[in-house]
């Protein structure tokens, strides 16, 4: 039934992220069901340069953002061609954080595309949005749930209670995880990205050639990894023949074990019942192993998200952008790209539009 | 038919309604806010003024540049996303070409002058475009004194002529300073490529049939992508990470 209340009726919602270098689209019903999700990887385009060029991204998106919609809606048996009709009940797009450029593409296109249906437009945080993959494929997740959400800019741990409701633990003081990834593998000249060829590359290595520092700082469920990333490339440096593949494999044992410590000792603190790995680093293989071997043993459920639904994806856009429509409400027309936004929980005065500075 | 234009390519943003091909209805605001910000409201605006509702719109225009990147896009992203959800052709209008149009439609006489309009690039750069011989014009883009040179090669000696837009006001000196020169700046009001030019300009395609699906809608950059990665500012602008 068209129409009806978002909290009484299926409610159909139409996703857009185009944040970083992943143009995405996807159809999403009541938050949890993914009925289409379409991700174009701009990868290569970049990968030349060595990490993500802003105006290529942003001219990359421009360029797929009809298609990938498009085909969004096709999978979805939705026809784009619906005049006078509503294919879904809103239009969900991230408005931050990320690249200004690249924002602003599926932002206005949004934006529009809600107007001419004459739905509502929900700006949604990209990093809320991550916090939702491990629901998406594991609707009955037993909550609450500490979420350890790791990729190239943030790293964060974050108590879930409940869709909507939700608290930042402990984030980054300096380097998020992947971002020392990156920067060690640019070091190292194993290419870009960073995360997926330290992975690589350390399956041939001994993760306990060298020791590298591990930063707990006790007492603190924050993180940091600016001293670990200057140990690795001043003992290259001093040791320029040590093997390459036992530098990188002793470089992510040490991110691996401050994670996954933090990450127990957080759902310890928290009591959930579980503990989830979300972003691209939630992709990294020896991470994935050892947070289900520790998170096991003592006693907590673990939930990894497919691969695909660690990386940027709209299916994730468009479970945040329910909740938060059911919770907070519909975006202005008005709504812009918020770059720098952080993450707080809907209705804390944390909603898109405004800058976080917590 | 009804046609809804979109302008973002240059300082000023604005949304016009062309009704039926006669009325043009028109919004703009220049303001330091994103043109993303500020585009659909106006969009709306224009709709309630004129008591239409989208469903009612049979084509969207938009300015494709050359200007500024971002808004650029903006407006031709906005400008897809209308289209594909209403299924309506686009109409693709350059900045140049509005702001010729403008010129013409606002200056009473202008006497046999050539207009050459002018938009700012940025970082020394300007873009405009001249007659190519052919009865049709040619895009071009470098520094004002490659554009002087242009003209002064295009133009019969001692022609009229008469420059405009934010490239033209910006550069008024290097461009308007040769001794023995007619040429002059057009009124400041002539400066952006007004959005009810890029509503008419739209209508004259639409007659011709000149309209593009949502996809074929590409901007008109003229200039290459800087690929310059700047390292020390990274951190904060990919703070949405890579995936
Ligand atoms: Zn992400």
């Amino acid at each position: 039934m068209r129409g009806a209340s978002l909290r009484d009726e299926a409610s159909r919602l139409l996703a857009i992220e185009t944040s970083c270098d992943e143009t995405a689209a996807a159809v999403v019903d009541e938050g949890r069901r993914v009925v289409s999700s379409v991700v174009s990887s701009q990868m290569d385009l970049h990968a030349r340069y060595g990490g993500v060029v802003p105006e290529i991204a942003s001219r990359a998106h421009t360029e797929l953002i009809v298609p990938v919609v498009t085909e969004a809606l096709a999978l979805a048996g939705l026809d784009s061609a619906g005049r006078g009709e509503r294919p879904v009940e809103a239009v969900a797009a991230t408005t931050g954080p990320g690249l200004v450029g690249a924002l602003l593409v599926g932002v206005s296109a949004a934006k529009a595309i809600a107007m001419a249906w004459g739905v509502p437009f929900v700006a949604v945080n990209h990093l809320e949005g991550h916090l939702y993959a491990s629901l998406l494929e594991e609707p009955d997740l037993e909550l609450p749930v500490v979420v350890l959400l790791v990729s190239g800019g943030h790293t964060l741990l974050v108590r879930m209670d409940a869709p909507g409701r939700y608290e930042v633990l402990g984030r980054t003081r300096d380097d998020a995880a992947g971002e020392a990834f990156d920067k060690v593998a640019r070091f190292l000249g194993l290419g870009y990205p960073g995360g997926p060829a330290v992975d690589r590359v350390s399956a041939h290595g001994d993760a306990g050639a060298f020791a590298f520092p591990r930063a707990f700082l006790e007492g603190s469920l924050d993180f940091s990894f600016s001293g670990l990333k200057t140990a690795v490339v001043r003992y290259v440096r001093a040791h320029p023949s040590v093997a390459t593949e036992d530098v990188a494999a002793s470089f992510q044992e040490a991110v691996v074990d401050v994670l996954v410590e933090k990450t127990l000792s957080a759902a310890r603190q928290a009591r959930a019942a579980g503990i989830c790995l979300a972003g691209g680093v939630a992709a990294n293989s020896s991470l994935r192993a050892r947070a289900t071997e520790s998170a096991e043993a003592e006693g907590f459920r673990v939930f990894l998200p497919s691969r695909a639904m660690c990386t940027d994806n709209a299916a994730m856009i468009g479970a945040a952008g329910y909740f938060r429509l059911r919770d907070v409400g519909a975006s202005g027309w008005d709504a812009g790209a918020e770059p720098g936004l952080g993450l707080s929980p809907p209705g804390r005065g944390g909603a898109p539009g405004r800058r976080d500075t917590s | 038919m009804n046609v809804l234009a979109l302008e973002t390519a240059t300082s000023s943003v604005g949304a016009a309604l062309a009704r039926d091909g006669d009325a043009v209805s028109s919004e703009t605001v220049t303001s330091r806010r994103e043109h993303a910000e500020l585009l659909h409201p106006l969009v709306a605006e224009v709709l309630r003024r004129e008591g239409l509702s989208l469903s009612e719109v049979g084509a969207v225009a938009v300015d494709v540049g050359p200007g500024l990147f971002t808004g650029i896009r903006v407006g031709v992203a906005a400008a897809k996303g209308f289209a594909l959800a209403l299924s309506v052709p686009a109409v693709a209008v350059t900045s140049l070409e509005a702001i010729e149009a403008a010129v013409r439609a606002k200056s009473k006489d202008l006497d046999g002058a050539l207009v050459v309009p002018v938009v700012d690039l940025r970082r020394g750069d300007v873009a405009w475009s001249l007659p190519n011989g052919s009865g049709r014009r040619s895009l071009s883009w470098g520094p004002p004194e490659t554009l002087v040179a242009e003209i002064a090669r295009v133009a019969r000696p001692g022609a009229a002529v008469l420059l405009a837009g934010e490239g033209a006001l910006r550069y008024s000196g290097a461009l308007t300073g040769g001794a023995g020169r007619s040429w002059r700046l057009a009124n400041e009001d002539m400066a952006a490529p007004s959005v009810a030019s890029v509503a008419m300009l739209a209508v004259a395609a639409l007659e011709r049939g000149d309209v593009v699906t949502p996809s074929e809608l590409v901007p008109c950059y003229l200039r290459e992508a800087d690929v310059r990665i700047n390292w020390s500012t990274r951190h904060d602008e990919t703070a949405g990470e890579g995936g």
